[in-house]
């Protein structure tokens, strides 16, 4: 297992701000700056982290979905970026996404059908009665029944969309599968549901699975090794066990912290971080996270800290670890 | 049940029975099919449940906020103080509403006017409720703005709401609901929009609120998390009833519904690791096509042939926890 499947180097992604009649850029927003981790064939990693701290854009980036400004990202040891067009169709097929929203991310006008084996088409697989056959099986897969095919994406509940969109992620037989938010709009009773599932096809079919999500639980539950990203930075990643009892990261800690635990006779001593996430367009000097530290010193305010392996497989960047 | 005089005056409010209709062009939809819940002066109660199971038209109905069509309110009462708030009229319930109960939205982003600045829209509850004059309520705004929380009040009273981050509206929602000092403050999903950290913050000042004015809560969420921390009793709903209420801790030790029980053990729990997650199978029917008995019966696992033909009535088991379950787990059952 401790084979690389994909390997991220020093990725950075900044989107142009333009002002004024001429477009001038005015400046950049560092969505993601400089972040360096791999995944292991067959393992999940997630990735968590609150809202504008460059999950989803790392997830786009390793899927060739955006052009990043710096970095490379290598999968089977092959940079992507610098694939021709017959070799990048090639790769298409090897990994996959399952979005967010699972009303937003399935075409109304097409039937659940053509959805789901719309790949075999264009990839040239299955067509006619070997593609029926095909789709039938995989909505078997997924917990749906073959007469489903001939529906619309309308006619089913939330967790049944999303059913939809992970047989359609799963038709090609990828080896990645980047999960971006899997399980975020769906009800506690569903989201179980599709957990389980994702574990079952894991296993079924050796897959393996870049988890990003912004809660806590669901993704200490569904993943071996957990990084945590800040402000389009790595911060800290681990084994899931490791990360979750032993956080080294000052925002780690506090992440941790701030999850309300259900049960009423928990009374934890929680760390409120003050104020907000800072603005990508303008993020502080040196530790990104400096700002909102309890723990900052000089040093947090003029260096950024170097991502670096405190113990084995335990990464952190941070002045005080 | 025996001691009702001494009932009404322990409540601040008392929901009986209620039942709110929605009229569609697909049908008749009872998003409410006869709740009841009590909350006391000064404690919280938290109402959860999943998408759809009307706890939201609950909190509109006690508002006074179900537009007809397409909503009506068919039955029950709505005690407030004593004083029935479904037989008052638009105007004295205007008078109520951001006075004596005043309600936080899941939107921070949407619920705040885009084109006033927040000082205005604070004041705005001062002026119409207290008489103040302008420069008065900007003056109480500042003061406001301040006790939730926010740094450099004076800058910011008289900023507009897109000049602000999540949170930051958030908590001015709160200033806001807070401005007239009300008795009850209902929140529907105030940190579902929010970021954890945030979450953590604006669940303190919930908190220190509560201590600070001994406002009454009723908070509304889908987060277990967040009613574990913050309720004093909880109501879990399921399709427009509530099926299961007791202290806090009754619920989350002792739960005595399946639905409770299957709910608590499916959700993931930080610092706890388990195979695999338990399932509650099926999904929530749609309303319109309720299943006759108990409405849980299709996804329950202690369903009977008596659950698929009458319903349940919600039923006392053990001081002030009562459950609508013809078979009620013992409440010793394991949760994880």
């Amino acid at each position: 297992m401790q084979e690389y499947l994909v390997e991220v180097k020093n990725l950075k992604k900044y989107y142009p701000v333009k002002a004024g009649i001429f477009s001038k850029v005015k400046a950049w927003n560092k969505a993601v700056d400089g972040v360096s981790f791999g995944i292991y064939r067959g393992e999940t990693l997630g990735l968590v982290g609150e809202s504008g701290c460059g999950k989803t854009t790392t997830g786009k980036c390793i899927l060739c979905l955006e052009e990043p400004t710096d970095g490379e990202v290598l999968f089977e040891g092959k940079n992507i970026f610098e694939l021709d067009r017959e070799e990048l169709r090639h790769l298409r097929r090897e990994m996959q996404i399952i979005f967010q929203d699972p009303y937003g991310s399935l075409n109304p006008r097409m039937t659940v059908g053509d959805i789901i084996g719309e790949a075999f088409t264009i990839h040239g697989i299955a067509s006619g009665k070997e593609r029926t056959e095909k789709v039938e099986e995989l909505l078997e897969v997924v917990g749906l029944s073959p007469y489903h095919a001939k529906r619309y994406p309308h006619e089913f509940s939330g967790g049944q969309r999303q059913r939809i969109g992970i047989a359609r992620a799963l038709a090609l037989r990828p080896k990645l599968i980047v999960c971006d938010e899997p399980v975020s709009a769906l009800d506690v009773s569903i989201q179980s549901q599709i957990l389980n599932l994702l574990n079952d096809l894991q296993d079924k079919f050796g897959l393996t699975y870049l988890f990003i999500a912004h809660n806590l639980s669901v993704v200490q539950h569904i993943s071996d090794r957990v990084g945590v990203m800040y402000l389009g930075r790595l911060v800290e990643l681990a084994d899931s066990d490791e990360l979750y009892s032993s956080p080294r990261h000052p925002y780690t800690v506090a992440l941790l912290s701030a999850v309300p635990i259900p049960d009423p006779d928990v009374r934890k001593k929680r760390i409120v971080l003050e104020g907000d996430v800072p603005s990508s367009l303008n993020p502080p000097p040196g530790c990104t996270f400096h700002t909102r530290c309890p723990r900052a010193v000089e040093e947090c305010e003029k260096i950024r800290p170097e991502w670096r392996e405190v113990s084995p497989g335990h990464f952190v960047a941070c002045h005080l670890v | 049940m025996q001691q009702k005089a001494l009932k009404d005056f322990s409540y601040l409010l008392e929901v009986k029975d209620l039942k709110t209709t929605f009229y569609t062009s697909d049908g008749r939809i009872p998003a409410v099919d006869g709740v009841s819940l009590t909350v006391k002066p000064g404690e919280t109660l938290g109402v959860v449940g999943e998408s759809g199971c009307g706890k939201s038209v609950t909190a509109l109905s006690i508002m006074g906020l179900i537009s007809y069509p397409p909503g009506r309110i068919e039955g029950g009462q709505i005690l407030f103080e004593g004083e029935d708030l479904l037989k008052k009229s638009p105007e004295e319930m205007r008078a109520i509403r951001g006075n004596r109960i005043a309600m936080i939205f899941q939107e921070p982003m949407t619920s705040l006017n885009p084109v006033y600045t927040v000082g205005d829209q604070i004041g705005e509850v001062l002026q119409f409720h207290k008489g103040y004059t302008k420069v008065q309520a900007q003056e109480k705004a500042v003061e406001l703005l301040r006790s939730v929380g926010i740094p450099e009040a004076e800058k910011r009273v008289k900023q507009y709401p897109h000049e602000m981050s999540g949170g930051m509206r958030q908590r001015v929602m709160i200033a806001m609901a807070l401005a007239c000092d009300p008795k009850l403050l209902i929140a529907d999903e105030p940190t579902t929009a929010l970021d954890v950290t945030i979450q953590a913050q604006i669940l303190e000042l919930m908190k220190d609120i509560k201590e600070r004015f001994g406002t009454a809560i009723m908070l509304i969420t889908h987060d277990l998390g967040v009613v574990a921390e913050m309720a004093d009793r909880v109501s879990v709903m399921y399709l427009g009833r509530v099926v299961e209420e007791g202290t806090a801790s009754d619920i989350f030790h002792h739960p005595r519904h399946p639905y409770t029980h299957g709910l608590l053990r499916s959700t993931p729990r930080l610092g706890q690791v388990v195979a695999r997650l338990h399932v509650i199978p099926g999904v929530v029917p749609n309303p319109m096509f309720m299943p006759t008995g108990c409405k849980f019966n299709n996804r329950c696992e202690y369903a009977t042939e008596k659950c698929r033909q009458e319903e349940p009535q919600l039923a006392t088991v053990d001081g002030i926890h009562s459950v609508r379950c013809f078979h009620p787990l013992d409440g010793e059952g394991q949760v994880i």
